[in-house]
């Protein structure tokens, strides 16, 4: 995804590392880096995450956060669903090439995957939950990520961090009242409750899926790449998994190479293995983080900061 | 001696060890495949001891490489290089032409101080080159240093073309009016 | 609600308006399929190579290229024209490998649902990068050192969005070949949808519409290589498996096709 450029004989030794089951920083094949989370730092959104796959220095850091919106109904919009809007920036502090326009190409296709994952029946968002009054008004979740940093698997990174970020999110509570107006009909009106105590989480975010992304080097492949083994990366292939284990959606991408049929079925069995104990760990990462911020509650510059 | 049948990409030639690979083909795990939508040909020849398998179709596309010997326009100059527009690559033409620089340190190989851009080329010169390096992002490096490489096409400033009187000078057929290039050897 | 924005300049609707009775989507499988297909069958396929004139090799016709070749696709309703530019100068400075860039685009008036813009909307620059990605697998792109492949798709009618996408991954492979760029092997595409636990391939519109999540898969059938893939929507790992399967089997069948279709192109 960065324009780093391996030396043949750099992408020979990982090439041959990864086909023997090495890994320049010492992990297996399957193994995920260290990943560091933080929810709701920003205290303007609804919710927000901060997730680094890797090390202090050397990492993917996205960031995001969630917008919740009224927004009234128009003729030609479903009826009774709320919806989510999706979208990913590259922040030229990333790398020097998303200056600009640099980044379009992979701010749609984070943007788009995002969208798929998250948007319709296969996200596990009870969409229905997010209308207000139908026909009249509805939520509107705006999901916006920021890549602070790119050093190698920046989708399940990206998901990560959304997915802390809706397990965050509070929604104020709306409270609807219908009247019967003199022609008999009945009008509904809604209030926004303005109450920070008062507020409900995000119906079926428990629901959401993460995702493995693996890359395919030479004749083996290895999940959470870093930068070096990205640039080695001849094909990709990201398979959400719902915590249901079922398959919310794949995404083959990549200009080298294609999966051999037998390689693609094992890779399909091996992300519904992987996706059960990253569900693990990122519930007992996401509660870790919970139980810190609610130890330490002042939201200041250095608690954004702090767990990084 | 050949036997013809039209092949599409991805077909299944022949296996590497009775045949050669030839043109408009390539080598998977010991076989070999078209790679283009052609007819298959298997021809004897002396030099190899194999029969090569080759896939035929209208003239492959044309595309510079190293080594490769371009056809080029003179397009503009300045005293350190001329920029050309490649017009053939080997004997086929381009589909669109690709830019390519000859540096005043490629033009000869003797006396490569001394050369002055001036006295080897002018806009609108053909020129026969080799191409000796892929170059920067915006073109190919050319030169052309062999004795057969340089001015084939020339017109003097009268507007007649020209014709090589040595190798480094061409003369008007009407005007009688010498002028300098660098010209390639006449076969 | 655009009271504020009143143009006086035109002829005003109501103020107060109501919403037309919109028809029901019908299901589209309560009787068999509409076209009786069977649910594993692709809708009929007419292919054309060079529709679109192509350059003769001579040097006076270098300044107005023309494409080095076209494809025309047709796949029911599905209409698809394909043209391919090059190998000529890259824009990128990948000296070692070529380049493959793919530009897809909507005609305004392909879709059923709606008028598309002219701007190319971000369904169109996805579209345009999943291409690149199904495709380039199969282009020898060593081959092509420094130089840039261009491939210019246009949808002139749509019918499903998947099986589109399909279409023009067919579309490009035949015109890549009647380009004769060198390639390992021709993509062959197709997509399915997911309609109560039973995959149905090559979903029209109507059907994708009711259909819980749709597959798209693109392979090389002699490499035995699947160069794209694309699910969208819950599935079990078992109905994924099976839908890989099964799409592979159809993307040989459309190959088949593919290639005496091509074959054809030059035998005349």
């Amino acid at each position: 995804m960065t324009s780093l450029i391996l030396s043949p004989a750099e992408q020979d030794f990982i090439t041959r590392g990864v086909e023997g089951g090495f890994r320049a920083d010492g992990r297996g094949s399957l193994d995920r880096r260290q990943v560091t989370l933080r929810t709701n730092m920003i205290s303007q959104a609804n919710g927000s995450a901060r997730c680094r796959m890797g090390h202090l220095n050397v990492g993917t850091d996205v960031l995001v956060g969630i917008k919740a919106e009224v927004n009234t109904w128009t003729p030609g919009e479903p009826d009774n669903i709320g919806s989510i809007v999706c979208n990913v920036e590259c922040s030229p502090s990333a790398a020097q090439e998303f200056e600009g326009r640099g980044a379009d190409e992979l701010n749609i296709e984070l943007t788009q995957l995002l969208d798929r994952i998250l948007n319709g029946p296969q996200s596990g968002i009870c969409l229905e939950k997010l209308c207000i009054i139908p026909k009249q008004a509805y939520w509107v979740l705006h999901i916006d990520a920021l890549v602070l940093d790119v050093k190698g698997g920046i989708v399940d990174t990206l998901i990560w961090a959304t997915r802390a970020a809706l397990l965050s999110t509070k929604l104020p509570r709306v409270v609807v009242e219908s009247i019967e107006d003199e022609d008999g009909n009945l009008q509904s009106e809604f209030d926004v409750v303005d109450d920070a105590e008062d507020q409900i989480a995000v119906e079926g975010v428990n629901n959401l899926p993460l995702t493995v992304t693996f890359n395919q080097i030479g004749k083996r492949y290895v999940i959470d790449a870093s930068e070096q083994e990205e640039a080695a990366t001849q094909a990709r292939i990201t398979v959400a998994v719902s915590p249901s284990m079922d398959i919310c959606a794949v995404q083959k991408s990549g200009i080298l190479r294609g999966f051999s049929p037998s390689l693609l079925t094992e890779i399909l069995h091996t992300a519904c293995k992987i996706a059960r104990e990253e569900f693990s760990r990122f519930k007992d990462t996401f509660a870790a983080v919970l139980s810190n911020q609610s130890s330490n509650e002042a939201n200041t510059g250095s608690t954004f900061l702090g767990a990084f | 001696m050949s036997s013809e049948t039209i092949v599409t990409p991805g077909r299944r030639l022949g296996l590497l060890e009775e045949h050669d690979a030839g043109a408009g083909t390539y080598v998977r795990s010991g076989m070999i495949y078209s790679s283009i939508l052609g007819t298959k040909t298997i021809t004897t020849s002396e030099t190899s001891e194999k029969p090569i398998i080759q896939v035929d179709r209208k003239s492959p596309l044309a595309i510079p490489s190293i080594g490769s010997e371009v056809l080029c326009r003179v397009i503009r100059m300045n005293p350190r290089a001329a920029s050309v527009a490649i017009m053939m690559v080997g004997s086929t033409p381009c589909q669109e032409d690709f830019m390519g620089t000859i540096r005043h340190q490629d033009i000869r190989s003797t006396e490569k101080d001394s050369v002055q851009m001036i006295n080897s080329f002018r806009p609108g010169d053909v020129v026969r080159a080799e191409v000796i390096s892929l170059g920067d992002q915006r073109s190919y490096y050319l030169a052309t240093t062999k004795n057969e490489h340089g001015v084939v096409f020339a017109q003097s400033t009268a507007g007649n073309t020209m014709i090589p009187v040595s190798w480094e000078e061409m003369q008007d057929p009407k005007t009688k009016a010498i002028e300098k290039r660098k010209c390639a050897k006449v076969f | 609600m655009a009271t504020n924005a009143m143009d006086r300049r035109r002829i005003n609707g109501p103020q107060r308006t109501v919403e037309p009775i919109y028809s029901k989507d019908t299901d589209p499988f309560a009787s068999g399929r509409k076209d009786s297909r069977s649910l594993d069958q692709v809708r009929p396929i007419y292919m054309k190579t060079g529709p679109l004139s192509t350059q003769a090799n001579d040097l006076s016709a270098s300044s107005a290229a023309a494409a080095s070749g076209s494809a025309f696709y047709e796949q029911g309703n599905i209409r698809v024209s394909c043209a391919v530019y090059g190998p000529r100068q890259g824009r990128k400075s990948n000296t070692r490998m070529g380049s493959f860039d793919c530009d897809f685009r909507y005609a305004p008036f392909s879709c059923s649902w709606k008028k598309r813009s002219h701007v190319r909307g971000a369904d169109e620059k996805e579209i345009s990068l999943m291409l690149e990605h199904a495709i380039a697998p199969a282009i020898r792109l060593d081959a092509y050192p420094k130089a840039c492949i261009d491939a210019f798709v246009t949808v002139i009618e749509s019918d499903g969005k998947s099986a589109t996408i399909a279409a023009a991954i067919n579309c490009i492979s035949a015109a890549l070949v009647d380009a004769g760029i060198e390639m390992y092997d021709s993509v062959a595409a197709c997509s399915m949808g997911l309609w109560e636990s039973q995959w149905v391939a090559d979903c029209s519109q109507a059907e994708e519409n009711v259909s819980s999540s749709t597959m798209i898969i693109a392979y090389m059938p002699s490499a035995d290589e699947v160069t794209y893939m694309l699910q969208h929507g819950k599935t079990s790992p078992d109905q994924t498996d099976q839908a890989v399967q099964t799409c592979i089997n159809m993307c040989t069948r459309v190959y088949a096709v593919l290639c005496r279709g091509l074959q054809a192109s030059i035998s005349e």
